[in-house]
């Protein structure tokens, strides 16, 4: 119990403390004050109530309360909708119950996809405007270098592996052989239709 | 109070002793003593771990938004705080301690911090609430229970002031669950507490007194009985540590 009491205010301090980066966020989390949503999550079993409200959200394992909406889920889907870009597909699985008022669920993810930590705001209070602004602009510099870094290094090695080295098939190819291949597998499916049709007993027109 | 009866009965001051119209004084004395390094002591003492005990004890509380909460022996302030954020500004948290030192260091401590609005401070004795009837829907005690010289006129006084359906919390030293736990902790804490409060506060004869002052509390039945006979409802306890402390949880009726 005490472990799982000190992991949730660690949550919970993190979650505070990059609030207190985004005022917007703090702001939008205040209009949900007084609500409260359940999770369930199970393997293992586990509940938690996520409480938003004035300056952050609350992370509880005991709330005597009604709740607005229950999210019940494996862990390992929860996991996925926390950090998955398509939550919307996540959401219609078969293995997530979503029960109550959902729109309350849906504001909060929102609220948290929208994000924005100003990292460089945090260091200014610290170090001052200007030694921040130095930091930051080195910051965004060594981002936007490793971004293109990361899409050149990957063209080099693609344009290598296709057109020098030939251990692999272009992008063009690859198309042209899958058209192709899905071009033949509906053939085939035509053929065995027509097979299957052509097996049948011929029922002439005084069957009928 | 000053008849002759109630000069001589006698009450304990950790293994001691004492007359009961003496305990308050030289508990006062323990306090005084300690309340600047109160906090710092406290994490030394418990490796943080009281942070834990009150954030458990934050959650069963219950407490909303516009709800009137007395943390009573608040010291410094700790769960006033967060109540303070909790009740918002339609709410009340009144912080009570007997203690002057200890109200004005959790005062400031509260102030610096930005805790303002809806707290008031309030010195207090917890046997005699200077509160009206039916005010409260949440009253807290921590670690202040023990230190109290007639407990069932304590648990009487917040069942008083408490509105129907409110609920006092009572986090407390208990009695560890498990044997060898206990021979533990009782060597930690005759050796081991009197020491850092040699080294932090300079006054070991305090934690010394705390150590005591735990052994002769009421256990986690006991109190539990304890509450129940005042007149509380649906009357539960979590052990925490393995039991080193227990958080009571009684409704008024």
């Amino acid at each position: 119990m005490l472990l799982s009491t000190a992991l949730l205010a660690g949550v919970e301090r993190s979650l505070a403390l990059a609030i207190d980066q985004d005022p917007l966020t703090a702001q939008r989390l205040a209009t949900l004050e007084g609500r409260a949503i359940l999770l369930c999550v199970r393997q293992p079993d586990l509940q938690l109530y996520l409480l938003p409200g004035h300056g952050g959200v609350r992370l509880a394992q005991h709330y005597e309360y009604d709740v607005d909406c229950t999210l019940s889920a494996p862990a390992s889907l929860l996991a996925r909708l926390a950090l998955s870009s398509n939550r919307q597909q996540l959401l219609l699985s078969p293995e997530l119950e979503l029960t109550g008022d959902t729109q309350v669920l849906v504001q909060l993810q929102n609220i948290f996809n929208d994000l924005q930590i100003d990292g460089e705001a945090a260091l200014a209070r610290w170090l001052g405007p200007v030694a921040a602004h130095a930091l930051g602009n080195l910051a965004r510099g060594s981002r936007n270098w490793l971004g293109t870094t990361r899409q050149s290094l990957q063209r080099a090695v693609g344009e290598y592996l296709t057109e020098e080295g030939r251990q692999l098939v272009g992008r063009a190819e690859a198309d042209a052989a899958a058209a192709s291949i899905h071009e033949l597998r509906l053939q085939l499916d035509r053929l065995d239709a027509r097979i299957r049709r052509l097996e049948l007993p011929e029922t002439g027109p005084d069957d009928a | 109070m000053t008849d002759k009866s109630s000069t001589d009965r006698t009450t304990h001051f950790g293994y001691q002793t004492v007359r009961e119209s003496e305990k308050a004084a030289k508990v006062a004395e323990v306090f005084h003593s300690v309340a600047a390094k109160y906090d710092l002591m406290n994490d030394l003492m418990s490796g943080g771990v009281h942070r834990i005990w009150k954030r458990f004890t934050i959650e069963l509380s219950g407490v909303r938004p516009g709800n009137r909460v007395l943390d009573i022996a608040g010291g410094t302030g700790d769960l006033t705080r967060k109540f303070s954020s909790l009740v918002g500004p339609t709410g009340e948290v009144v912080l009570a301690d007997i203690n002057a030192s200890m109200l004005r260091v959790g005062r400031d401590r509260l102030l610096d911090k930005g805790v303002a609005g809806n707290v008031r401070f309030v010195q207090a004795d917890a046997e005699k609430l200077p509160f009206p009837d039916n005010h409260f829907d949440c009253i807290t005690i921590a670690f202040g229970l023990r230190n109290v010289t007639h407990k069932e006129d304590a648990i009487a006084s917040m069942l008083r002031v408490l509105k129907p359906g409110g609920r006092l919390l009572v986090l407390e030293f208990s009695k560890p669950e498990n044997e060898l736990l206990s021979k533990a902790y009782d060597q930690y804490s005759f050796t081991m507490l009197p020491l850092i409060g040699r080294m932090v506060t300079g006054d070991p004869e305090s934690y010394r007194y705390l150590a005591e002052s735990i052994r002769m509390h009421p256990d986690q039945e006991t109190l539990k009985g304890m509450m129940e006979t005042a007149g509380f409802a649906r009357v539960t306890y979590h052990n925490m540590t393995g039991g080193i402390v227990a958080l009571h949880r009684g409704i008024k009726p």
